[in-house]
């Protein structure tokens, strides 16, 4: 008996004029994205393998000698744009994809006596947008970016904006609608439970928005597969797949909304106001006004402020080991005291601005999680933050980026001094050059930065939006029932 | 009998379910938004305080006119409660160097906005109009023609001797009133909750920006409920006619101005290969500056001195910025000093040193300019060419147009924050004017501070004053322009549908 309800909806549905508008907005915004996406991705990924290309020559450049690269650094570290971008774009342009592990090379002169000695200081972790840099617009075009303010047109506002909207185009009169035309209770007559009849609703208004929003899964991935200039790799498919099955939960919260408000109203056109402002609140505005909390709820010290606490904490450093260092350090095995506080002076510096500079950072990002955290009140935002997840681009990719580099500068920093260890003629102040071993060094050990998506780390911070969607689905799917049981047919 | 039927449709209006829920639900959202933004402004303000006095007391503390460099900052803007266009995306602090002609990319933010937020997240009163009450609109619209054919009240109106232009009129009229009535009481909460916090002060003049940006938001809601009637009067079913309509307004409110910016910024690429070739002509004007630097150390009577002129003391400070090789149109040559303490034996390198600066400094003032010629029409090329076609673009939606047009009275909008680098251009070349008053360059303190440091009582101070109101209607009025043509192309074909109908 299912069956036949779900015929009939769903050649009501597919023969209505939303249905026929549905389809082809949808279609033209996707074939739009998948094009337009082809030119970025190239022009994406070319940039991206230019730029590594030029940080190992960079790197190499720096020669074999220990010294140099405990002075320079590995250099310039860079994000791996992801392949499914069409999917959730996240911002790329605003989250900058590059983090430096290099120095400005600045020296602090020590003074004893009528001796002097300058240390040079070496390499730290330099998340640029953070940083007071006066040549960053040419660097970060989108942060400067005086084009109009737009949303990325991806499969997230598909999904999100479009797709809820049908859901409501689908589901407003499908009760209140019946109820004034008489035909539930005809249905009702019959020997059919009200179980049947809004099951039988539910999926006939979710094949008939799933299908439009298959098809243009189908035509725009295909465009963007035959096109060769996106590799997809074996797990992209199970991301992607991922994504369709997230659109398609948050397909189903629409229609039961829809369902459920269709079912308490009389009227049709009063069901069809009442959801349009509902969808506009929770959808349209609350993601933008929640948002925009996120930096009254945390603050975070300006750009100066931090500039000025930095040079504070270093100089009360510094004051505190060049009044240890009685002479200049000398190079000599095993390293004299002065050589070893040197050597620590130095380090220590570079961990003291390491570690500012991610507090730093990690301030600004905890506004955009806060903000984040906030909007996931609105399903539209939830499935925004899943499809980037799934994804591999946004928000939780910067972060896992981060601590790609993070972990990395750990790795290259224990390599300059097990390299140095292995040396039994260097003094160990690996630091200053007095201290470090003078053997060279081979370039193929250096470890290289690569940047990994990796889908494990991926879905764990999806797993969150994804409990979320489905938490939302059933309480809509209870409240729905409920109602349509307890519901008088007049 | 208009009078009748401009009655009846107010009323019709006014009692309908949707009109209650969404007046209800727009007057709570111009609540939360005003909170928000009337927050966001005061955070701002403080921030721009906090900026100004540091930045005052920095300038104070200079002691050189070669290091005179003052940072400029700029106000938060007090309309930006209604539309916060590009008012905190775009840099507002700027250093001004005499030897750079600023431009917007020179600017830093002050703020510890988040860009990212503020990138994102948008909210803003006439958002909450754009959205909301346009879709009141349309549902007023929707039924208001197709639905009494379908009742056939239409046929009883038409029996009374009434012409058809007045019952489009009158339902026209009718449907407006309705809505410029939240519209105003919207307004008015607004005002009310930003005078009595204090910390905003509206000027005469803003009251009138308040009053353009009402009278925008008037014309769209008309130009988007036209639209409507028009759809009513063109198709025969109320269900066409609504999912019609919502269909137009999801188009035009959400998907097209996000796509059509989004497409621009995808095709139109700035060229890199441009970039390269003005950072060359650049490089050849501070080339020419080098080479004439080194002529004149080669035939002056001292033997390799370098800028330092052989000076034996204290340098305080010695600034030098300019960074890299990387072609770049950023680049800014800078040289400040200030010895605080210069020995008795090396005074005699004085009168040298000044010769050497009186010489060199003008001339890097005008290749400073020279390059600003190069620099500024590049990066109009470079940037602004692909704004102007995003917004030409956009203006083929009526809610872009709508939120346009408001940038533009409150002075959110791209030239109105230009303003702001216009002023401060000006202002450095008040700064390079004061030096020749001054005759700064051929002073000893232009590069020293031991015997004294430089008086600024009468350094030239910066002031920045948005655009007056008439610069602001003037750049408001293309987009106002198009939105009343829209607004009577659709009066008339919409009357044009209607005279002819069968009823």
């Amino acid at each position: 008996m299912i069956f036949h309800i779900v015929k009939r909806e769903l050649y009501d549905h597919l023969s209505s004029l939303r249905f026929a508008l549905t389809t082809l907005l949808i279609l033209i915004l996707m074939i739009v994205n998948a094009i337009t996406y082809l030119g970025e991705y190239k022009q994406r990924m070319g940039e991206y393998q230019k730029q590594v290309a030029r940080s190992r020559s960079e790197l190499k450049s720096r020669g074999s000698d220990l010294y140099r690269l405990t002075l320079k650094g590995p250099g310039r570290l860079y994000k791996k744009p992801s392949p499914l971008a069409f999917c959730a774009d996240g911002g790329e342009k605003v989250l900058l994809g590059e983090v430096r592990g290099n120095t400005a090379g600045r020296t602090q002169r020590w003074q004893g006596g009528n001796t002097s000695h300058k240390f040079t200081e070496i390499w730290g972790l330099i998340y640029p947008p953070n940083t007071d840099l006066l040549f960053i617009s040419e660097m970060i075009p989108g942060e400067r970016s005086i084009m109009p303010a737009y949303i990325k047109i991806d499969w997230g506002f598909v999904t999100a904006i479009l797709l809820s909207f049908m859901g409501i185009l689908f589901t407003f009169d499908s009760i209140s609608g019946e109820q004034e035309r008489g035909t539930l209770r005809l249905m009702l007559a019959n020997s059919i439970s009200r179980n049947t009849v809004i099951c039988g609703k539910f999926l006939s208004a979710f094949l008939a928005i799933a299908t439009p929003f298959l098809i243009g899964v189908i035509v725009s991935t295909a465009i963007i597969y035959l096109s060769e200039v996106v590799q997809f790799k074996g797990i992209d498919w199970v991301r992607l797949g991922f994504i369709v099955c997230v659109a398609l939960i948050y397909i189903s919260i629409f229609i039961f909304l829809g369902l459920l408000i269709s079912s308490r109203v009389k009227e049709s056109s009063t069901s069809l106001a009442i959801l349009l402002l509902i969808w506009m609140v929770w959808v349209v505005l609350m993601p933008n006004a929640l948002g925009s909390l996120g930096n009254r709820l945390h603050s975070r010290p300006t750009a100066k402020e931090f500039t000025a606490q930095v040079r504070d904490a270093r100089e009360d450093l510094q004051t505190r080991y060049f009044a240890r260092i009685k002479e200049p350090p000398r190079r000599e095995t095993p390293a004299t005291i002065a050589t070893a506080l040197g050597a620590e002076y130095v380090n220590k510096d570079a961990e003291l601005r390491d570690r500012l500079r991610a507090d730093y950072l990690f301030a600004e990002l905890r506004q955009i999680q806060t903000a984040r955290s906030l909007t996931r009140i609105s399903p539209a935002a939830v499935v925004q933050y899943a499809f980037e997840g799934l994804a591999g681009t946004g928000f939780p990719r910067h972060l896992d980026f981060i601590s790609q580099t993070r972990q990395y500068a750990k790795q290259f920093r224990q390599f300059l001094i097990d390299t140095d260890r292995s040396d039994p003629e260097s003094p160990h102040a690996v630091g200053i050059p007095e201290g470090t071993s003078q053997r060279p060094v081979n370039f193929d050990a250096v470890p290289k930065f690569e940047d990994q998506h990796r889908f494990s780390t991926d879905f764990n911070v999806v797993i969150v939006d994804l409990l979320l969607l489905i938490l939302f689905l059933l309480v809509l799917f209870i409240g729905t029932f409920l109602s349509f049981l307890r519901m008088e047919i007049g | 009998m208009f009078l009748v039927l401009l009655r009846r449709e107010i009323l019709a209006h006014l009692i309908t379910f949707r009109f209650a829920v969404t007046v209800i639900a727009c007057l709570l959202l111009v609540v939360i938004t005003t909170l928000i933004r009337i927050d966001d402004y005061e955070k701002r303000l403080a921030g721009y305080n906090t900026a100004r006095n540091a930045n005052r007391e920095e300038l104070l503390s200079t002691r050189t006119y070669s290091l005179l460099m003052p940072r400029v900052d700029r106000p938060p803007n007090p309309l930006s409660i209604f539309n916060a266009g590009m008012d905190n995306r775009l840099g507002n602090t700027l250093r001004i160097y005499y030897t750079n002609v600023p431009v917007l990319w020179d600017a830093q933010t002050h703020s510890s906005g988040n860009i990212f937020i503020d990138h994102f997240y948008r909210i803003d009163l006439v958002f909450i109009f754009q959205f909301v009450l346009s879709l009141l609109a349309l549902l007023f619209a929707y039924d208001a023609i197709a639905g009494e054919r379908e009742t056939g009240t239409m046929r009883l109106t038409m029996s009374h001797p009434v012409r058809r232009g007045s019952i489009l009129t009158a339902k026209y009229l009718g449907a407006m009133m309705c809505l410029i009535l939240p519209l105003i009481i919207s307004f008015i909460i607004a005002l009310l909750w930003i005078v009595s916090t204090g910390s905003i002060v509206f000027s005469g003049d803003d009251f009138l920006r308040i009053a353009g940006i009402l009278l925008t938001s008037i014309i769209y809601l008309s130009a988007i409920y036209l639209i409507g009637l028009f759809i009513s009067a063109w198709v025969h079913r109320t269900t066409t006619a609504l999912m019609i309509s919502l269909f137009v307004w999801v188009v035009l409110v959400l998907v097209y101005p996000s796509l059509s910016v989004s497409v621009v910024d995808q095709l139109i690429k700035p060229e890199g290969s441009r970039i390269d070739s003005s950072y060359d002509a650049m490089r050849q004007i501070r080339l020419a500056v080098n080479e004439k630097e080194v002529e004149y150390l080669n035939n002056d009577q001292i033997e390799g001195e370098s800028d330092r002129f052989n000076l034996d003391g204290a340098l305080a400070r010695g600034l030098h910025v300019g960074i890299g090789n990387k072609p770049t149109l950023m680049r800014i040559d800078f040289k400040g000093y200030d010895w605080q303490y210069i020995s008795s034996e090396s005074e005699k390198f004085i009168p040298h040193a000044i010769r050497y600066h009186q010489f060199l400094t003008p001339l890097r003032i005008d290749a400073a300019e020279k390059m600003g010629l190069i620099r500024l029409p590049i990066l109009e090329q470079l940037w602004f060419r692909r704004a102007r076609i995003a917004r030409n673009l956009l203006r083929l939606s009526p809610a872009a147009m709508y939120n346009l047009a408001t940038q533009a009275w409150v002075g959110t909008d791209l030239y109105g924050v230009e303003d702001f680098f216009e002023t401060a251009r000006q202002y450095r070349r008040t700064l390079v004017n004061y030096f020749y008053d001054k005759d700064a360059f051929s002073s000893r303190q232009w590069f020293a501070s031991d015997k004294g440091a430089i008086d600024l009582d009468d350094l030239p101070r910066f002031a920045y004053q948005r655009a007056d109101l008439w610069t602001n209607a003037s750049r408001a009025l293309p987009d106002l322009q198009l939105l009343l043509l829209l607004n009577l192309t659709l009066f008339l074909a919409t009357f044009a549908i209607f005279v002819r109908q069968e009823i």
